[in-house]
């Protein structure tokens, strides 16, 4: 068989559709339940994936990927809260044109353009993956190293409000990784002592800390905030023809834009709605719209933060960079499936790539039907009492810590991470930037020092070698940009933290 | 099935193996090891020589150390098994670790393979002779590209000592994988890798100068040996098998009996001569002596300087404090949004709650950190918390405990039967 073959075999086998079906409705619901991010429910889900093969585990993880980016549209629209953050963007239009009498329109043009912007980056997926891929073996560690930086830079500068803070997180997160065995010497360091510490802070305990437990401490928090749903009657949800036709450019042109601010390594679904959205206002008729009802807004809030995921997964599966937090997770998935991200990925398992793709299209069109046949019963399941669902988490994160080692010291280190987010995000520092060095750290790290003995210890290849250079000068711009601004007293638009 | 009753190999009991065992490679997929590790787990899969699953990790890293000293920490009960070959003799004296053989249970030794000297095809390189000469000629220049502590690295060591005054520039390049794609890319010019490794990873553009064996490999007759050269350096690499010290005798010696029967099945017959790989097997007395023979071998060549590389970490740590700075001198300005911050009022009952409820988490895990049963455990974990966020109403408590139940045994359950670990 081929390698293609085999990915549509494991596909279209009762398994793989049914993972494909509980990886969406899960991914959605919990999307939409405020309090509950994908990265949550992926990083919790993924010690379960552990006895499956590799194919099956990736095409829960990225079901579950496509489910909770779309699901978030539903308390966006419904509650005013975006159930993700990736659909921040939604609540400016969804909300209000509910609120005005038409919740089913605003949940079917979302829907719609959530389709949309899935398909139209999946064909980016299938198209851009391999000649990536392809490229990137040309890399040498100079020019790896440079890559990171330019990921973290871009980060820091486009992904947040304060470019010291993001740059802060993405250092801390760097430092986070160091502790352990170093990659490219072999000596241990800085494990203050303790011997767990060898093998280095896995990245699940630390995740699920960041992201799950830190969650939970807010929702606690807040607790008693209760907000009240806008109903929906008998409206209808699967969209017209006409709107399909009436929203094509609008929708292809916050896919595109979403589909590559996904590539971009580092920032996700948030910033590419924000820029979908703020383009297509630029080429509204009727921009004064934006913000009280725009069905444009809508479409492109919509369309381009689904584009994000599939955008993505390129860099991810062509040369093992994480597009976003969750692609971080996705990437440690594949590791602990035994299998390589990189460029080699395609020489070794092209089959599991083909799988990756195919899941992708295929949870799209469940994602749409899920969406269409059941967002009422959704709907009221996000108001689940937390008083139920905390205790529960709570669980599965230190069982899903401890699983993978085997040992209480990870438990430990997801609960200390889980203050450590908490805290950080008090003090206004995003944790995106934090899981992007914590990933990247070490691969720059291990790049930079093969380099350097390769080159006899000197750093002038970083800039005479052509890639590398222009990745250093990009980053160099991105850097100088938002400091030259703030000089001059301009207001940046990027508005929303990850 | 044996009975496997050490002194310390936990509660099972029994009869062994009664859970998945797990075979830890410390390299990333798709190199030698990996390759040979699969290999072996398919021949016994298919032969049904063990009664339950046998599941390959891969924790690659630290030139095999991570995964080496993983197995090495973990419970002596045989069901973590480690595949490595000589970097467990040779990480000691590259300093990477102050352990060898001796802090594991030895287990089995199976097949072996040759080594060879790649460079790429286009290389200026023809013989070993004359990349040796130019190594020679003009000391660290020629970069080689190595596992550093690892066996490509001794390789490499035995090269310069047989052909006095040569010297090359060593380059962490890590597993097979990565330096295939490094050579064929022009980041490196020379490596060693395994005869597996190099038919694998020929049609990227590699050629082999050299087989570091006795006589010429049958798979690759068109490669002279060093030895042919007028360069004395014979290396080969043979897979070991380890469980961690203290580990039951009979459980190493039942895995040693499933090995030898692995090795003997048709799948792992055809796939290591697809692989040049000879099928030998040793164990017992016989493993130990071929072990001690390779430490003393390994001894000769001794320790090498430490790598040069800079102090990335106390970069890193000057970057943050710059940033920390940068960070409190950008928020003494007033900004526009800081207002959105000061969200939650302090010492409101949320935040009682909340550290109520962090308080509780902590004691749960303690609780099983110090023997209490992940299902008791739970049990009184999740009624606990939640009353403490429904603020004590009775209305709930009957559906928290059927989620407790659902929970704590759902979740055992899946853990423990489905998935391949265990609970506290």
């Amino acid at each position: 068989m081929t390698p293609t073959e085999q990915a549509i075999a494991l596909l279209t086998a009762p398994t793989g559709l049914v993972l494909i079906a509980i990886g969406t409705s899960l991914g959605i619901t919990v999307g939409a339940i405020p309090g509950l991010t994908g990265a949550m429910v992926i990083a919790l889900t993924l010690p379960l994936t552990y006895s499956m093969d590799a194919g099956n585990a990736m095409i829960l993880l990225v079901s579950m990927y496509v489910g909770s980016i779309s699901g978030g549209l539903i308390t966006a629209t419904l509650l005013r809260m975006p159930g993700t953050p990736a659909s921040v963007m939604t609540t400016l239009d969804g909300y209000p044109m509910a609120k005005a009498g038409n919740p089913g329109r605003a949940l079917s043009l979302s829907i719609m353009a959530s389709f949309a912007g899935g398909l139209v980056s999946w064909l980016f997926l299938i198209a851009l993956s391999e000649p990536m891929a392809e490229l990137s073996t040309k890399f040498g560690p100079f020019e790896f190293f440079s890559l990171v930086m330019m990921a973290l830079v871009l980060i820091a500068s486009v992904g947040g409000k304060s470019l010291s803070a993001s740059l802060f997180s993405g250092m801390f997160g760097i430092l986070c990784a160091m502790p352990g065995v170093a990659e490219a010497t072999g000596e241990v360091r800085m494990t203050l002592g303790f011997e767990e510490l060898n093998g280095g802070l896995k990245l699940l305990p630390v995740l699920i800390g960041l992201f799950a437990l830190s969650q939970v401490i807010n929702d606690v928090l807040r607790i008693d905030n209760s907000v009240e749903q806008i109903q929906i009657s008998n409206q209808k949800l699967f969209p017209a023809l006409s709107d399909w036709k009436l929203h094509a450019v609008n929708m292809l042109r916050s896919s595109v834009i979403g589909t590559w601010i996904g590539i971009l390594p580092g920032i996700g679904a948030n910033i590419g709605s924000v820029a979908a959205y703020s383009t297509a206002r630029t080429f509204s008729k009727t921009p004064e719209k934006f913000g009280h009802g725009s069905e444009e807004g809508i479409i492109a809030s919509e369309s381009a933060n689904n584009a994000t995921v599939g955008g993505a997964l390129i860099p991810l599966v062509a040369m093992g960079i994480p597009g976003s937090v969750i692609d971080a997770i996705l990437l440690g998935a594949l590791v602990l499936h035994g299998l390589q991200p990189g460029p080699l990925l395609f020489k070794q398992s092209p089959s599991l790539i083909y799988t990756i793709m195919g899941t992708y299209f295929i949870a799209n069109f469940f994602m749409f039907g899920f969406l269409v046949l059941a967002v009422r019963q959704i709907a009221r399941l996000t108001d689940v009492p937390r008083a139920f669902l905390i205790p529960v988490i709570l669980t599965f994160c230190v069982v899903g810590s401890y699983a993978l080692g085997n040992r209480m010291f990870d438990v430990w280190v997801m609960l200390l991470f889980g203050l450590v987010g908490f805290g950080m995000e008090k003090v206004r520092i995003p944790l995106a930037p934090f899981v992007i060095g914590f990933v990247l750290g070490p691969v720059a790290e291990t790049n930079l020092c093969a380099g350097l003995m390769a080159s006899g210890g000197s750093y002038l290849p970083l800039v005479t070698r052509p890639m590398s250079a222009v990745f250093l000068v990009i980053s160099a711009v991105l850097l100088a940009v938002p400091l030259i601004q703030r000089r001059r007293g301009t207001n940046i638009p990027t508005s929303v933290t990850s | 099935m044996v009975a496997c009753l050490g002194g310390d190999s936990g509660s099972d009991g029994g009869t062994y193996p009664a859970r998945p065992i797990k075979l830890v490679v410390p390299f990333g997929p798709g190199g030698g090891s990996d390759t040979f590790g699969r290999i072996i787990k398919r021949g016994i899969d298919e032969a049904g020589l063990l009664p339950q699953p046998f599941v390959i990790i891969n924790r690659p890293g630290g030139s095999a150390t991570i995964g080496s000293r993983y197995v090495r920490d973990a419970k002596p009960d045989g069901y973590t098994l480690l595949l490595l070959h000589d970097a467990i003799i040779t990480a000691r004296y590259s300093g990477k670790v102050n352990y060898g053989p001796e802090a594991f249970e030895p287990v089995a030794s199976t097949g072996e393979i040759g080594m060879v000297v790649v460079v790429k095809d286009s290389s200026r390189f023809e013989t070993l002779t004359q990349l040796l000469e130019e190594c020679k000629q003009k000391p660290d220049t020629v970069t080689n590209g190595v596992n550093l502590g690892a066996p490509t690295h001794f390789a490499a060591l035995q090269l310069e000592q047989a052909f006095s005054g040569a010297k090359f520039r060593f380059t962490q390049s890590g597993d097979g994988a990565d330096r295939a794609i490094k050579l064929a890319g022009d980041h490196i010019e020379v490596s060693s890798f395994s005869v597996s490794e190099y038919v694998d990873f020929k049609s990227r553009g590699l050629r082999a100068v050299a087989y570091l064996g006795a006589e010429r490999c049958d798979a690759l007759p068109e490669v002279p040996t060093a030895r042919e050269q007028s360069i004395d350096v014979v290396n080969s690499n043979r897979h070991y098998w380890w469980f961690p010290k203290g580990t039951p005798k009979e459980c190493s010696e039942y895995i040693a009996g499933v090995l030898k029967k692995a090795m003997q099945t048709e799948h792992v017959r055809e796939r290591l001569a697809e692989l040049k790989m000879e099928p030998n097997f040793l164990q017992g007395q016989e493993f130990a002596d071929y072990i001690d023979n390779q430490v003393a071998g390994a001894q000769k060549v001794g320790e090498q300087e430490k790598p040069d590389v800079p102090d990335i970490s106390t970069g890193v740590g000057w970057v943050l404090v710059v940033c920390v700075v940068a960070m409190i001198v950008e928020r003494r300005r007033p900004t526009n949004d800081s207002a959105a911050v000061a969200a939650t009022p302090k010492a409101s009952p949320a935040t009682m709650r909340t550290v109520g409820l962090l308080m509780a988490t902590a004691a749960y895990v303690f609780a099983m950190q110090y023997g209490v049963p992940f299902v008791w455990a739970t049990l009184v974990f999740i009624p606990c918390g939640g009353f403490l966020l429904s603020q004590h109403k009775r209305s709930h408590a009957l559906v928290l405990v059927e989620t407790s139940l659902l929970v704590a045994f759902g979740v055992q359950f899946v853990l423990t039967k489905i998935v391949v670990t265990d609970l506290p």
